[in-house]
């Protein structure tokens, strides 16, 4: 039953439209962990949920999610889309919102039954929405917005959460309440999987960082889990030269221009020989 | 002009046997088509809605040639038009209106080739494009009912995952529900609706059935639930009032019907909650949905343990 809350992509590529956008993707994590996979737009962060979702199919590789081959460990996962995705104007509650992620649980021509409904309560109150049950989603501000997203992820209980840009576009004390929210969940035994483009935000929250640019360029455990605040001057090098990068476009980074600093607490996927070459 | 009385005493005469027969199909219809318009409104599809609508023609065209039932035809035509538009788009160069465009427009032209063929041409044009309350016959109504009960029963089915994939895609296809089939599903259900409506309305006028009775619904209610219910109460009074109107005032039926669904919505676009009237009134008082969202605020603040003073 542990493998319920493990990840492990192994040597993935993604091709969108004819175009590679992810090549050698290597991640792994276990129950409880709170993995943050940072890097610029357009490096396929996204892309990398939605493979783990089984979304989109990978040219080569595999990928184990919850312990089964993506598209079939959908019981055991819950997902938190870009707010975006969502279509804020229909008529419906949050309670009614955050039902409709056990849609597919309560399965074809059944009704919600007593155990649906105290999934959904236990829900709306571990993301802190239960006050605003009977609110029309419409009416919410944007971290209100996030947490009724979150809340319907975990109307399934689920063992993996993945998350994408839950930071984005909320204020400073919402991001407290979700860094507080994901860190008590991680604790209680749920792996959790975010992209963000933050770098503070995810040195802040997570207890592991990948670092990704079309593959994953470095897989960290920063000692900013243990103090916060503190943010690694290496992994932040990285970034910036990530960031960078992408502004000219190029489609990978050029590992080979940046001999990684020596004190680095980065353990990097591929051999250091590479990374120095 | 008849008197409400009047038309009553008509709907029981005998010799004009057709008037209850269309009534009885108008308000069906406009039941069955408040139900399912409230997902067209909702998922911002009435221009599919449209499509379907007149790529039905040809089927019916073909239908009424052969002899055969309408609602067969129709539901084929419909449903091959559909699948074509959603294949097509997958063409990334060009944007999927623009294929519903071609694809309606191509079907229903065709529609107007085939039933050229038929003899007494341009009255049975007439009467598919703008609906006829005569004619109207037993057989059509237990057609019209069943088929109305079906689609009803259908949505009912299906009505969870229906509202979970028009909230959000993308994490419905991550829960292993059937996206596409589900999309298909609703085509053939507005397909459906189209086809018996087509009768007494008119192929051109059924849009109106499906959307307004919907869209003015949701100007009233914040609720699915209440808004299904309201769509086809609305639809069902925009219809017993036209057919009172064009019977009494000798006017086509189905323009009529959509007159009046046209002008019970514009009043309740003027006086609804979120309506004109209501929102020329927030400009000068606050509204009280925005003083609870300042509340919530407040309450967010005090829960982090922010201190938030009052103006004074």
């Amino acid at each position: 039953m542990n493998d319920l809350g493990s990840i492990k992509i192994t040597d993935v590529a993604v091709n969108v439209g004819g175009l590679q956008v992810l090549h050698d993707v290597n991640i792994s994590a276990s129950k409880g962990d709170l993995l943050a996979l940072l890097g610029p737009n357009g490096a396929g962060k996204t892309t990398i949920l939605r493979t783990m979702l089984g979304l989109v199919k990978p040219a080569k590789g595999t990928v184990k999610v919850a312990g089964a081959s993506p598209g079939k460990g959908w019981r055991h996962i819950g997902y938190v889309p870009q707010r975006h995705e969502f279509a804020w104007d229909f008529p419906i509650s949050v309670a009614g919102v955050v039902m409709s992620g056990r849609t597919r649980h309560i399965g074809w021509l059944r009704r919600p039954c007593k155990d649906d409904h105290i999934a959904v309560r236990d829900a709306l109150r571990t993301a802190g929405m239960a006050e605003l049950a009977n609110r029309t989603v419409g009416e919410l501000s944007g971290g209100q917005r996030q947490r009724v997203l979150i809340a319907r992820a975990l109307a399934t209980r689920p063992s993996v959460l993945l998350l994408d840009e839950p930071f984005t576009g909320v204020d400073m004390p919402t991001q407290e309440q979700l860094t507080e929210l994901f860190i008590e969940l991680s604790g209680a035994g749920t792996t959790l999987v975010m992209t963000t483009h933050d770098l503070a935000q995810a040195m802040a929250t997570a207890d592991r960082v990948c670092l990704v640019n079309r593959t994953v360029i470095a897989d960290s455990t920063p000692p900013a889990a243990a103090r916060p605040g503190h943010v690694d001057a290496d992994l932040r090098d990285l970034w910036l030269v990530a960031s960078t990068e992408n502004r000219r476009r190029r489609c990978r980074l050029n590992e080979g221009d940046h001999a990684l600093p020596s004190r680095l607490l980065v353990r990097p996927h591929q051999s250091p020989a590479e990374f120095s070459a | 002009m008849l008197s409400p009385l009047d038309f009553l005493s008509d709907l029981t005469n005998p010799l004009l046997s057709f008037l209850p027969k269309a009534l009885l199909v108008a308000l069906v219809c406009s039941v069955v088509a408040g139900v399912i318009g409230s997902h067209v409104v909702l998922r911002g599809m009435a221009f599919i809605g449209d499509a379907v609508a007149h790529s039905v023609f040809p089927g019916l065209a073909v239908a009424f040639l052969m002899q055969r039932s309408l609602l067969l035809g129709g539901s084929i035509a419909g449903l091959t038009t559909a699948i074509l538009v959603a294949v097509v788009s997958q063409n990334r160069r060009l944007k999927e209106d623009s294929v519903i465009g071609i694809l309606f427009v191509g079907a229903f032209a065709l529609g107007i080739v085939i039933i050229s063929r038929a003899p007494g041409y341009s009255g049975s044009l007439q009467q598919f494009l703008f609906g006829s309350i005569t004619g109207i016959t037993d057989d059509d109504i237990v057609m019209v009912c069943v088929a109305g009960a079906l689609v009803l029963a259908l949505e009912w089915a299906v009505h969870k995952e229906l509202v979970t994939v028009g909230l959000d895609r993308e994490t419905a296809r991550a829960s292993d529900l059937p996206v596409f089939a589900l999309d298909l599903l609703l085509y053939v259900l507005v397909t459906m609706t189209v086809v018996i409506s087509v009768q007494v309305i008119g192929n051109v006028l059924v849009l109106a059935l499906l959307v307004t009775p919907a869209a003015t619904a949701r100007l009233l209610t914040d609720r699915l639930g209440q808004m299904m219910v309201l769509a086809p109460v609305i639809g069902g009074f925009s219809a017993l009032v036209g057919l009172y109107l064009s019977w009494s005032i000798d006017l086509p039926a189905g323009g009529t019907i959509v007159l009046v669904a046209t002008a019970v919505f514009l009043a309740c676009w003027l006086v609804a909650p979120r309506g004109l009237l209501a929102l020329r009134l927030d400009c000068t008082a606050p509204h009280h949905r925005h003083a609870r969202v300042a509340d919530d605020t407040h309450r967010a603040h005090l829960e982090v343990g922010l201190h938030v003073t009052d103006p004074q």
